[in-house]
């Protein structure tokens, strides 16, 4: 019963973002800016975001929320860390629509993505344990979600051109070459980082005190 | 079914100040209790404690024979309704009324809705307006709606009639009144209006500086406090018969307050030109809590 406001608030939250991604994306197909493919690139990166203005928000508002009617921090960390693997699992659906949609589906590209955007769940756990623990709370917290929306805007532009760029045939497959190492890499790194700031995010929180 | 809620040698110790230093305290099932104390005296980071919002640097509070730290169990029972910061971005600041009602009713787990929204309209409180717009009196009303309808058996409120007018704060206390008949939970409940709320309070806590400088029944707390009052040549003679804790002078007349029954202040002073009479609370609220004690 206590998680359940915390899942509405995810649904919430990436729900007004996603209507906005929905319509500029139709906006940008009808007017002829990108192709779908590029669309789907631009999304896709655009969705890293959530991972970070998400996890960081939904934690910032709801840690001090459950904290204060009664929930322990025990409890509070399961449910943020199940919200994470949740939020991961929407990004994966959508992106792998949104793939096979555009007509290609690169599972190297699929994998690859969906592990970044858990590692990145880490980081926005970790920076809302420190905003949430800190003095300059509403200054960290400003900043980091510029700049996560600035480094989503430009990974949104640099996947869109590197699109054009190295895949000038709108194919996917060109990640389909990716070495399984390279793969492989990738996704150690993710969840080494998604281990460690989780981690970090656990021990702050639990050491957590309303302010 | 409540249990008992105990504090035990609690201190909690921020960088160089002891907001709470020491604490032994016990909160009976079935009981309205007042927490007085100044501004800065430890009554917000004393609730904090008791519902494990803060850490303490020493000591335990048990509910029952429980831990309450990190124990889902016990804080169920549990509710701190505290004072809504309007400076803050986090928490309900970031919701709509209706929504912050509905984190209530997910998290508190005896929540009565039927009872909040009855509580809302008596309030007059727009459920789609933002907690961070309301006004300092609403934000106040918000937090007496979340006490109220949590229903737990343990209710505390910091500082609920801050803002209201005086419609709103005599609508509060009727409310607490006919809650506390229907249902026999406990509440504590700071304030800072000490008149308003005396005929409210069945037991008084009074912290000052982080410690507990009393704890008892209402009616027997202001009754061992008398005010005499006389020319000041015979109060100074009377006055090393008493436990004095407050002179005033005026003129050639002085008043001492003094730490003794009605009867026995009477008595003593037989044969003395002097008036006996009892305080209120307010007044021996100041004279314990002044800067000079």
């Amino acid at each position: 019963m206590k998680n359940t406001f915390y899942f509405r608030q995810i649904l919430k939250n990436m729900g007004v973002g996603f209507l906005t991604l929905i319509a500029l994306t139709v906006m940008w197909y009808m007017m002829d800016i990108f192709s779908i493919k590029e669309i789907t690139y631009i999304l896709m990166s655009f969705f890293l975001l959530f991972s970070l203005i998400t996890t960081n928000s939904l934690i910032s508002i709801c840690t001090p929320l459950s904290i204060s009617m009664g929930s322990s921090r025990k409890n509070f960390i399961k449910t943020e860390i199940l919200s994470s693997l949740a939020i991961t699992l929407i990004i994966a659906a959508i992106s792998a629509i949104s793939m096979i949609l555009s007509k290609q589906f690169s599972l190297n590209l699929f994998i690859m993505y969906i592990s970044v955007f858990f590692g990145l769940t880490g980081i926005g756990e970790f920076v809302s344990s420190i905003i949430l623990t800190s003095n300059h709370g509403k200054l960290i917290f400003t900043i980091f979600n510029v700049c996560a929306g600035l480094f989503s805007g430009i990974a949104a532009g640099l996947i869109g051109s590197f699109g054009r760029i190295l895949d000038p045939e709108n194919n996917f497959n060109l990640f389909n070459s990716i070495s399984f190492k390279t793969v492989a890499l990738v996704i150690l790194i993710s969840l080494v980082l998604k281990l460690l700031f989780t981690l970090l995010f656990i021990i702050r929180i639990r050491k957590y005190e309303y302010k | 079914m409540s249990a008992e809620l105990k504090a035990i040698n609690i201190t909690k110790q921020y960088k160089d100040t002891k907001a709470l230093d020491n604490i032994t305290l016990s909160i009976t099932p079935g009981k309205i209790y007042g927490l007085l104390g100044r501004n800065g005296a430890g009554k917000t980071t004393l609730l904090s404690a008791l519902t494990a919002q803060i850490r303490i640097t020493s000591g335990e509070v048990l509910y029952g024979e429980e831990k309450v730290w990190e124990n889902e169990n016990a804080l169920k029972d549990l509710c701190f309704s505290r004072e809504i910061n309007p400076v803050t971005f986090m928490g309900p600041n970031t919701l709509k009324v209706k929504d912050y009602l509905e984190a209530a009713s997910s998290y508190l787990p005896h929540w009565d809705k039927e009872y909040a929204d009855r509580l809302i309209k008596e309030f007059n409180l727009d459920p789609k307006k933002k907690v961070s717009k309301l006004s300092k009196g609403m934000m106040s009303m918000l937090t007496i709606v979340i006490a109220m309808a949590s229903m737990a058996p343990i209710t505390m409120l910091d500082e609920p009639v801050a803002g209201l007018d005086v419609v709103a704060r005599e609508l509060f206390y009727k409310i607490l009144l006919e809650d506390y008949t229907k249902t026999n939970r406990t509440f504590i409940v700071s304030t800072h209006i000490i008149e308003e709320a005396v005929d409210a309070i069945e037991e008084v806590i009074i912290l000052n500086k982080g410690k507990i400088i009393c704890q008892e029944n209402t009616v027997d707390f202001i009754g061992s406090y008398q005010l005499i009052s006389g020319k000041d040549s015979v109060i100074d003679e009377i006055s090393s018969k008493f436990e004095v804790i407050h002179t005033d002078t005026s003129g050639r007349s002085k008043s001492i307050c003094v730490h003794t029954d009605y009867d026995s202040a009477e008595k003593l002073c037989q044969g003395y030109n002097v008036d006996v009479s009892p305080l209120s609370l307010q007044k021996i609220f100041v004279y314990l809590t002044e800067d000079n004690k």
